[in-house]
């Protein structure tokens, strides 16, 4: 608890620095939102998103990051706060319902988007006997036009998602047992210098290059769009793609020569078979079963205050005992770094 | 793009269960996705991102509508007049012209400079041999040889000239369908010494002065009286012309096969055979400007033998036409040729009756003959001696000519031969007798 004292010093005490500023600044009198409260929520961003050891500069360059007007007005919202209201309504309604109709891209279902935000945003949900509006988990990151998008986007996903997840079982519940004879032990068994090799060239990679990777081609994402989800040219990530296919293909089969293969058994070898492939991406999509949604998280994440969203209540997961075996090498440094959060 | 193995696919489809269970917030994900993530955090949402499809998903469908319009309209803007994939194909079209033009200057320069020399050349001659020579040729000589200065590549007709400068077969139509050509007369008889002496005096000049050019010279022995066509040049005006030449295959002319007539009238007629042909008279020393550089250059040793060489008169190879000759069939078939000649109805009666006469009494070739003239013309070659030979690939393949017209043949050794071009030439003999070709060999005519 000691640390949590200091980072509360550090913060506090950066926060007090700005506090009477960005007060000032972000018309939080007209919102409603008191300097203490003002202050408490400065706090409580900081503590989310800064390490224990950060300094009070630190906390400080941080906290100048914030988009403080468009913090106080989530927060005022929040709050019930009719003038937050009005101008948040003045300023997003109308973009919030352009993003949804880009996002479900069909009028009917980004209406239905828009609306169920919305409710979440008055706060109807309630939890514990609170009205919790989700504008309370804003943080000012980002901007909040930006942040709406967002959580609309993620709540198509998870609606998107658990869509194809029902049919998904609806299949396996019809024809399942044609699936379950050709267990692929035998397979992977055969593939073991396959998966090292393939687990090492893919860990040797950026991180970036792999989320590069898997927009271009898995989720079919275009240049344009990992373009700008990554904020560099197109150019840039053409050159990337083509650069990083070749390079990982050339760094399995090497991998996989130095473990004795010979190159044409390696190159066969990179062949999957298909049917393989089917059934990983069936045993993958079950795999997400165990994810929970993103809005009850976001509600938890609001709710539990500085709370870390690992603490979450989750879901028994069945993983299966492949995708454990599978949580290959490139994971391991993350995963340390996570344990090292918590 | 490249193809990813589809085990790669599926281990980046593989989710990571412990990165799945905390998904960056909306907080962190838009600030990722507006660029204001600070390194450390930004590196672990790619982490994250790298693994879950989902989040990828909602960063993609999250992007702002409104950044595609100034994207959009940003990237054509760029691809302006002066952007890089415009000057790279502008600079590619430059060079293509650069390189071209720099080609088309060197062969003109190098055309002008060839010209030039042939100026030189014919000028030099035309004053050494001016005063020697007889009053009377000299004379006669002297306008034709200014008026075809000009034009060295051509010295005869000003069809010929237009002909010329069209590439291929224009070009080799052109060697054949001249104008006829007269040499000046040197004196009545072959004997008269006077030219002889000034045609020794000017091979004896060119030795020294020019490996270009083809000496004839001729044997003093048999024949006491010199080849007044001693000098010969064979200069040429253009490359371009030899290769098209080299190029063209010579249809219907096809000298592999035996082409004789047998001379057997010692007697000539020289009053009565030859028929009516005006022909503009061109003196000797302007004829061969149309000889190509790229061809062999010709000569006859003083033991008669005939030498030819390919690298400008440093070394001589001995050439035996006799030996190349094939002596199988006569067939020349004057009508099948690429180029026919309008030259009138008496030429094709003429062709006839060579034909006529070559078919009837093959000849073979006269084993070690002795040469005193010859005259090249590019690749087509005629040498003469105790016979007249011809070839028309440079001395690889030669056939045996003799002159004959309706009435009679060549007599006597041959011991001048000047070819304007590949079809206009005259052949002396030692018996006075002049034979005149207007289509390569194949009829011929005895001037008044």
């Amino acid at each position: 608890m000691t640390a949590t004292k200091s980072i509360s010093a550090a913060v506090h005490s950066a926060v007090s620095d700005l506090l009477a500023e960005f007060h000032a600044r972000a018309g939080c009198e007209k919102l409603g939102i008191t300097r203490e409260v003002f202050a408490q929520i400065l706090c409580d961003v900081s503590t989310k998103y800064l390490s224990p050891e950060s300094s009070q500069p630190e906390v400080r360059t941080f906290l100048l990051t914030l988009r403080i007007d468009e913090l106080a007005l989530a927060r005022g919202c929040a709050a019930g706060n009719n003038s937050a209201w009005e101008i948040f309504l003045t300023r997003y309604r109308e973009k919030l319902y352009q993003a949804a109709l880009r996002i479900a891209r069909e009028d009917s279902a980004a209406r239905d988007l828009a609306d169920s935000l919305y409710a979440e945003l008055y706060g109807t949900s309630t939890r514990q006997g609170e009205r919790v509006s989700k504008l309370a988990s804003f943080t000012g990151r980002g901007s909040l036009e930006g942040w709406l998008r967002t959580v609309l986007a993620q709540e198509f996903v998870n609606r998107y998602r658990r869509t194809k997840r029902l049919v998904s079982l609806d299949e396996e519940g019809e024809d399942g047992s044609q699936f379950a004879a050709p267990e692929p032990e035998p397979v992977l068994a055969a593939d073991s210098r396959l998966e090292s090799a393939t687990n090492a060239a893919l860990a040797a990679l950026a991180a970036e290059d792999r989320m590069v990777l898997a927009a271009y081609y898995l989720d079919g994402r275009t240049l344009a769009e990992i373009a700008r989800m990554l904020g560099v040219h197109e150019s840039t990530i053409s050159r990337k793609v083509d650069k990083l296919a070749k390079q990982l293909r050339k760094k399995i089969l090497s991998g996989m020569m130095q473990q004795g293969m010979a190159r044409r058994q390696a190159e066969e070898a990179l062949e999957v078979d298909v049917r393989d492939l089917r059934l990983d991406i069936r045993r993958s999509l079950a795999q997400e079963s165990s994810v929970p949604a993103f809005s009850n998280q976001r509600v938890e994440n609001a709710a539990g205050g500085s709370e870390i969203p690992d603490d979450l209540p989750r879901d028994v997961e069945p993983l299966p005992v492949k995708s454990l075996k599978n949580q290959g090498l490139q994971n391991e440094g993350l995963e340390n770094k996570l344990g090292g959060r918590n | 793009m490249q193809n990813l193995p589809k085990f790669a696919l599926h281990r980046l489809r593989e989710p990571a269960p412990a990165l799945t269970d905390t998904h960056p917030d909306a907080d962190l994900l838009t600030a990722f996705a507006e660029q204001s993530l600070p390194g450390h955090e930004r590196a672990r949402v790619l982490e994250h991102l790298a693994a879950c499809s989902d989040c990828r998903d909602v960063v993609a469908l999250a992007l702002p509508a409104t950044e595609i319009s100034p994207t959009l309209a940003s990237s054509p803007a760029r691809i302006g007049w002066l952007t890089w994939p415009t000057l790279r194909w502008a600079a590619a079209a430059a060079v293509v012209i650069a390189v071209t033009s720099v080609g088309v200057m060197q062969y003109s320069h190098r055309r002008d400079h060839d010209q030039a020399q042939e100026k030189d050349r014919e000028q030099t001659i035309a004053s050494n041999s001016a005063p020697a020579d007889s009053p009377a040729p000299a004379s006669s000589a002297s306008p034709s040889a200014q008026k075809s200065q000009p034009s060295p590549q051509v010295t005869t007709s000003p069809a010929q000239r237009k002909q010329l400068r069209e590439p291929l077969a224009p070009a080799v139509r052109s060697f054949r369908s001249n104008a006829h050509q007269q040499l000046p007369q040197l004196g009545g008889t072959p004997q008269s010494t006077q030219p002889d002496n000034s045609a020794a005096a000017r091979a004896q000049n060119a030795i020294p002065r020019s490996s270009q050019q083809v000496m004839v010279s001729g044997n003093p022995q048999t024949v006491p009286v010199e080849s007044a066509a001693s000098t010969i040049e064979t200069e040429t005006a253009g490359t371009q012309l030899a290769q098209n030449r080299a190029n063209l295959p010579l249809q219907g002319r096809n000298f592999t096969s035996l082409d004789v007539v047998k001379a057997k009238d010692p007697v000539p007629t020289p009053a009565s055979s030859a028929p009516p042909v005006a022909s503009p008279t061109l003196p000797l020393q302007t004829s061969p400007s149309m000889m190509l550089r790229a061809s062999p250059r010709w000569m006859v040793t003083s033991a008669g033998a005939l030498q030819r060489s390919f690298d400008g008169g440093i070394t001589w190879e001995s050439v035996e036409p006799s030996r190349t000759i094939e002596t199988t069939t006569v067939a020349v078939t004057a009508a099948a040729s690429p180029a026919p000649v309008a030259t009138g109805a008496d030429e094709t009666q003429q062709n006839k009756n060579a034909r006529a006469a070559a078919s009837s009494s093959p000849t073979p070739p006269i084993p070690n003959a002795t040469f005193r003239a010859v005259a090249a013309n590019g690749l087509e070659v005629w040498a003469g001696g105790a016979a007249l030979y011809h070839s028309s690939d440079g001395g690889n393949r030669w056939a045996r000519i003799v002159p004959t017209d309706s009435v009679s043949t060549l007599t006597g050794d041959i011991i001048a031969i000047q070819f304007s071009d590949s079809q206009n030439g005259e052949v002396r003999t030692s018996t006075g007798e002049r034979w005149i070709t207007s289509n390569a060999g194949l009829s011929w005519r005895r001037p008044q």
